[in-house]
């Protein structure tokens, strides 16, 4: 079982977030991936072979690198068809730290309260 | 095998995901599902001899989010900018995404989608209504992914876009 890294750890204890068994990915300056969890998998993503996990794993990631020194979080992303998850990225002296947070619940109740809204404002001619 | 990020930006219910969906999968539903957040999905498109992946990154249309489109948008190559004509306000949404893109990361290739050509008897515009923006667009191109309408070549004229701008960098 991975050890969480400090960075992680530190970071998830700073914005409040759960600290067991994160879903993460470190990257080192030119962007070759040092470390994965396995967690990534809850999120949709499909990483079996630990041998054959390369950046192409993560298409999402496109245009996002490097990740900046101030954290970034891209909210409520779809990266399988039933999942919603939280992207957060930053950088410190050990690389780059990619994680995700799962956001599944709170965004199927919003998806609820929006189709409501929205649906009534095209019916009104919105 | 070269990978660009495109995003599918305009306001809400102009038939964005249905356009995705259309492309990716090939299916439609008549049915209208909100987009909460940015849902992603990958297709393969060739141009010529090159292949290309698209990330598409489909962004929700809902104005109270615009705070976060920043961070949606960031280090997109191009994108759809989708109006519906049937519903003329759409157009001043498109401008203010038009605006905040220009002014957040700089002008990029992008195309005008005129969507929901299937219900052409009832658009309250044309292009010819169409703001001078779009004269910047790469094609404004009439479509519905109803009756699959030249979705594919909303597509893969950015597509060829985005190559053509990486071999002239």
């Amino acid at each position: 079982m991975n050890v969480t890294p400090s960075s992680v750890s530190e970071y998830l204890q700073s914005i409040g977030g759960i600290t067991d068994n994160p879903a993460y990915l470190h990257l080192d300056d030119s962007n070759q991936i040092v470390d994965w969890s396995i967690q990534l998998n809850d999120h949709g993503l499909k990483l079996f072979d630990a041998q054959m996990i390369t950046l192409k794993n993560f298409s999402f990631l496109e245009g996002l690198l490097p990740c900046p020194n101030n954290p970034l979080v891209i909210p409520r992303m779809q990266i399988a068809s039933t999942q919603y998850s939280d992207l957060h990225m930053f950088s410190t002296p050990l690389g780059q730290w990619i994680i995700l947070l799962d956001s599944t619940c709170a965004s199927i109740q919003a998806q609820l309260e929006q189709q409501s809204r929205l649906s009534s404002e095209l019916l009104t001619g919105g | 095998m070269i990978q660009k990020k495109v995003c599918m930006l305009g306001a809400f219910a102009v038939g964005k995901s249905s356009l995705v969906r259309r492309f990716v999968d090939n299916i439609y539903s008549d049915v209208y599902t909100t987009t909460i957040g940015v849902r992603i999905d990958k297709k393969i498109v060739n141009i010529g001899d090159e292949t290309l992946s698209l990330v598409l990154w489909d962004v929700h249309g809902e104005d109270s989010y615009q705070n976060v489109l920043s961070a949606y948008i960031r280090g997109m190559a191009g994108y759809l900018l989708v109006v519906d004509p049937t519903r003329p306000h759409s157009v001043d949404n498109a401008t203010n995404l038009k605006n905040l893109i220009d002014t957040e990361i700089g002008p990029k290739p992008f195309v005008v989608v005129m969507n929901k050509c299937d219900l052409k008897e009832q658009w309250l515009i044309t292009q010819d209504d169409l703001p001078d923006w779009a004269n910047d667009a790469e094609l404004i191109i009439e479509a519905s992914s109803k009756n699959d309408t030249d979705v594919n070549l909303v597509f893969q004229t950015l597509a060829e876009s985005l190559l053509q701008n990486r071999q002239a960098q």
